[in-house]
């Protein structure tokens, strides 16, 4: 059925339906929104939460992601790239992309002005080195013949390949090093979530194919159960494990004999030392141990929100389809591949898309774990923890909206590229 | 009847929430007609001290002043102690105080906006002209007609601030730092009781220890420790090691170098990471905490205590704060004794940086509590903080603790006089920490060089990076926060000015304020001489012409 455009009638008619929404809508508005706008308003200023508010223009962007003359190659392949799609896509898409072509080449003019007015007049340089192969790029999609328009293309998107790595090398250098060294946890981490999420798949499958619903059931009321458990205990219960003298990790790792392993292969292999005789070695403590700890933390990863989705996008299957399958001979695993996991591709996406957003804004845990500077030698240090450093601790808090803005901007690309690419097939 | 109960059985999810709702809101008023009734005043007090019986003598010297409050006044108050962990009370207040919601009485000395004089002058309350008066509560005393100021061992010297000219909180104790040892463990390994006075005598019990290790197969640690003892370590041990460079870097005779100071001296060469003070401060620092259980990186305060009780090490390091809780945690099981941290003068290497101990006689009086300049209460609270810092009281609640009175005549007791401050050596800070980038990457690799992980050379050379890169916005920084903290500060004289023009009897004196703007613009002309050195590149001035 095609959805009807409201209208004035329909409103006054059922105007009681229309009301229902407002408290949810205003309630949403003042406690996200209005927030968020506050944030955005607030990356321009030099702003301590207190009293002290003076606007900076890009200062504080210009500290963070370094100077104009490294984001001007990046923004122009960008615009190029707008330009070489404009030639593809429905009327819609196009209205889009002559939109956010512009708002680049605003963004770019406005850079300019500002790298003029601050005497950078090597802001420009950058321009010349990239903007003389995508003008050639961009005159080669106009040619008639195909391979040159495929070849334009191709150059304007390794222009933006080049200038995103030219910029990602230099900004440690001219940005915020720190910042930018945060994102090496936050990546790893999103590796090896990646590989986490499975056990939570497999679980879902297991309880599914059970063949009692009452076994069902229970096993989905056992995984409620731990959710009543405050986040809190769960921390410290793995705090607990980790500890080096009394926990329960180095104690079975020494029943199981593979203390002498470990530190055979860190005297041999690693080197780090964390494996040292007598055998205690500090999950939390260790450089060297942080990010395997952070890694480890949670096993065996059964997360208990993945397996309900995971559960609910199953039970959606209809039964036909087994049974269809059956007919056809499929095994157990076959069942799994070429059935269940298409099918909950939905589940999966919404989830890897939670699990990248939850990654990237991940603190609280590092933060109580290891402290506001990311534990020893600063392994633990997500851009979400360092933002809240630069806010709570620093009182910068005009300089951590910037960081939350550019966090924000990461993710939602991040987020586009997974709805983009992660194709669900119906 | 049972289209009935099909009926009363949709219903009775929404009867569940709304009972429950109807039963909490209930509570709330049944609580708050109970324990906040209107006319009963509600203060609050925030401090991070989680020792065990801080709370309980706080709670006890809180029903005193809560009696004696109604007995002159006929009142009721309730006071009431918000505990916050150490970790997150820096945040707790910086929102607290900023969102206009803070405590009553705060502890003072962690998070920006008890420290920074910007934010204590916008958000404290000045206590400077009661200080001048007697404080009431002595009354009877020998300190009856003293100004409540002179009632402090210090006459409050140390709580003075001097960029606002002010003071904001009256002391309850004053700390010194040293060493408790297992006398019996220590006996049985050395064969004898003299604890190390020197620093080769430390060094002759490690070798003792690994000895007693190696013959009897024990697993003794001669010392228990966690990052919280190596940031003492770091003040009892560490800091003399830069005696040389504040005495040739303070431009201001101020006995510290702050990171304006610091950061001209860096560029003038003066000083960087690599200097061989600080590269043997962090190998000696190194070489003790190698004595350190095994993971004590990973170990908190509490599981260094434990580690010492149960007599897995001989020694820890803690304060005079723990002068009765130690003895009384170990009565039964050993004997506990003291001895000041003993300085590396008579070391090879390490001797020729360090002309002495941490000198403790400028130590200033700990424990403040500022008044709240938002609070509704705040006769009260001011009144609460003399009663606590009387005579009588100070000495009640020092004795309870086992702490060191900090009021005069207050009798102290015998578990503290060992940590009668040292009156000899030498006491300065350097602040290396010039951008929140040095503060946060050094924050992160101290522990690992100090636990032997990073070599120091790799620590200095990754600082020295990160200081080249930052150093020099972190010197605009601090340029802007001063130029920010002057700016503020003036605007508070401006107030102040006016109110005592229009004859507001609660405002200081007109001389007081122009004291203290003639002392604010020094404080400007010193930041503009700054400015021009750091912009101009130029060699450091003469100490005079700062002057």
């Amino acid at each position: 059925m095609r959805a009807k455009p409201i209208t004035w009638h329909n409103v006054r008619s059922h105007w009681t339906v229309f009301l229902l929404p407002i408290p949810t809508l205003a309630l949403v508005a003042l406690f996200s929104y209005i927030p968020a706008a506050g944030a955005i308003t607030h990356s321009f200023f030099r702003w301590d939460g207190a009293f002290i508010e003076e606007f900076v223009g890009f200062l504080n962007f210009r500290r963070l992601l370094g100077v104009p003359s490294l984001w001007t190659p990046v923004l122009l392949a960008v615009l190029a790239a707008y330009c070489a799609l404009l030639t593809t896509g429905s009327r819609v898409q196009r209205v889009w992309l002559i939109l956010a072509a512009i708002a680049t080449a605003v963004s770019l003019v406005v850079l300019g002005l500002d790298a003029w007015k601050s005497g950078e007049p090597s802001a420009l340089g950058g321009v010349w080195w990239f903007g003389l192969p995508l003008l050639a790029s961009g005159i080669a999609t106009r040619a008639g013949s195909a391979t040159a328009r495929s070849w334009g293309v191709g150059g304007i998107y390794a222009t933006l390949l080049v200038a995103c790595i030219f910029y990602l090398t230099a900004v440690r250098g001219y940005g915020d090093a720190l910042f930018w060294m945060s994102f090496q946890l936050i990546f790893i981490l999103i590796i090896a979530n990646l590989f986490k999420m499975w056990p939570s798949i497999f679980t879902a499958v297991c309880i599914h194919r059970l063949k009692s619903d009452r076994a069902q059931y229970l096993y989905r009321v056992l995984f409620v159960i731990p959710m009543i458990i405050p986040t809190m205990v769960m921390l410290l219960v793995w705090k607990f494990f980790y500890d080096p003298n009394v926990g329960p990790l180095n104690e079975l790792l020494r029943a199981m004999h593979l203390d002498t392993l470990l530190s055979w292969l860190d005297s041999a292999v690693f080197r780090t030392g964390a494996f040292s005789d007598p055998f205690r070695p500090a999950w939390l403590a260790e450089p060297s141990l942080i990010v395997p700890a952070l890694i480890f933390w949670g096993f065996p990863w059964v997360g208990v929100v993945g397996v309900l989705i995971y559960l609910a996008g199953l039970q959606n299957i209809s039964g036909e389809i087994y049974e269809a399958a059956e007919l056809d001979g499929i095994s157990w695993w076959g069942k799994f591949v070429y059935l269940e996991l298409p099918l909950i591709m939905t589940q999966i996406r919404l989830n890897l898309i939670l699990m990248i957003i939850g990654t990237f804004q991940a603190f609280g845990l590092q933060l109580i774990l290891l402290g506001p500077e990311g534990g020893p030698g600063n392994k633990g240090l997500t851009p979400g923890l360092y933002m809240f450093y630069v806010g709570f601790s620093q009182q910068e808090y005009g300089y951590a909206c910037a960081i939350g803005l550019s966090l924000f901007v990461i993710i939602l690309m991040l987020t586009i590229i997974n709805h983009r690419f992660i194709r669900v097939q119906k | 009847m049972n289209q009935l109960l099909d009926r009363l059985k949709s219903w009775l999810g929404p009867l569940i929430l709304v009972l429950a709702a109807a039963a909490a809101y209930a509570k709330i008023f049944y609580d708050h007609a109970t324990y906040n009734p209107p006319e009963v005043a509600t203060l609050r007090l925030c401090h991070w001290q989680l020792e065990p019986g801080f709370r309980e003598s706080i709670d006890e010297l809180i029903k005193r002043y809560e009696e004696l409050y109604f007995q002159r006044t006929g009142k009721r108050i309730n006071l009431v102690q918000i505990p916050i962990n150490g970790r997150v009370y820096p945040q707790y207040v910086n929102c607290g105080l900023i969102g206009g919601v803070a405590p009553d009485l705060i502890q003072m000395g962690r998070g920006d906006t008890t420290i920074n004089p910007s934010y204590i002058a916008r958000f404290f309350e000045p206590i400077t002209d009661p200080l001048m008066e007697p404080n009431p509560y002595n009354a009877g005393a020998s300190l009856a007609d003293v100004p409540w100021k002179q009632t402090f061992f210090d006459d409050m010297r140390g709580n003075y601030e001097p960029t606002l000219l002010q003071y904001y909180a009256a002391p309850f104790t004053r700390s010194s730092l040293r060493f408790f040892y297992n006398k019996d463990l220590f006996r049985t390994i050395t064969g004898h009781d003299n604890p190390p006075s020197t620093f080769a005598d430390l060094q002759e019990f490690f070798r003792k220890v690994e000895a007693y290790n190696l013959l009897h197969g024990a697993r003794i640690s001669p010392i228990s420790g966690s990052a919280y003892q190596l940031s003492q370590l770091s003040q009892t041990l560490g800091l003399p090691f830069r005696a040389d460079l504040v005495l040739e870097h303070d431009m201001n005779f101020d006995g510290r170098v702050d990171k304006l100071e610091a950061f001209l001296a860096y560029r003038k060469g003066g000083w960087d990471f690599s200097s061989p003070a600080l590269e043997a401060m962090l190998r000696c620092l190194t070489e003790v905490a190698s004595q350190f259980q095994p993971g004590w990186q990973a170990a908190l305060r509490d599981d260094a205590l434990f580690n010492f009780l149960q007599q897995r090490s001989v020694m820890i390091t803690s304060g005079s704060w723990d002068a009765v809780v130690i003895p009384r945690l170990s009565e039964g099981k050993f004997e506990v004794g003291v001895f000041a941290t003993p300085v590396p003068m008579d070391h090879p290497e390490y001797g020729r940086y360090v002309r002495g101990p941490r000198n403790e006689a400028g130590t200033p009086g700990g424990i403040g509590f500022g008044i709240n300049a938002r609070s509704p209460h705040k006769e009260i609270a001011m009144d609460f903080t003399r009663f606590c810092t009387s005579q009588a009281q100070n000495e009640w609640f020092c004795s309870e603790m086992g702490w060191t009175p900090v009021v005069k005549g207050a009798k102290a007791s015998e578990a503290v006089i060992p940590f009668q401050p040292i009156t000899e050596g030498f006491s300065g800070e350097f602040d290396m920490d010039l951008s929140p980038e040095v503060a946060l990457k050094g924050g992160g690799m101290r522990v690992s060089v100090i636990a032997g992980r990073v070599p120091v050379e790799e620590y200095s050379s990754e600082m020295n990076r990160v200081l080249e890169r930052t150093a020099e916005d972190g010197f605009e920084r601090t340029l802007q926060q001063n130029a920010d903290r002057i700016r503020n500060t003036q605007r508070l004289f401006a107030g102040s000015l006016a109110a005592s023009v229009f004859c507001d009897e609660s405002a200081p004196s007109r001389k007081k304020i122009e004291e203290r703007a003639t002392a604010l613009l020094l404080d400007e002309h010193r930041d503009a001489v700054f400015r021009t050195l750091g912009a101009a590149g130029s060699p450091e001035p003469a100490k005079e012409d700062v002057e």
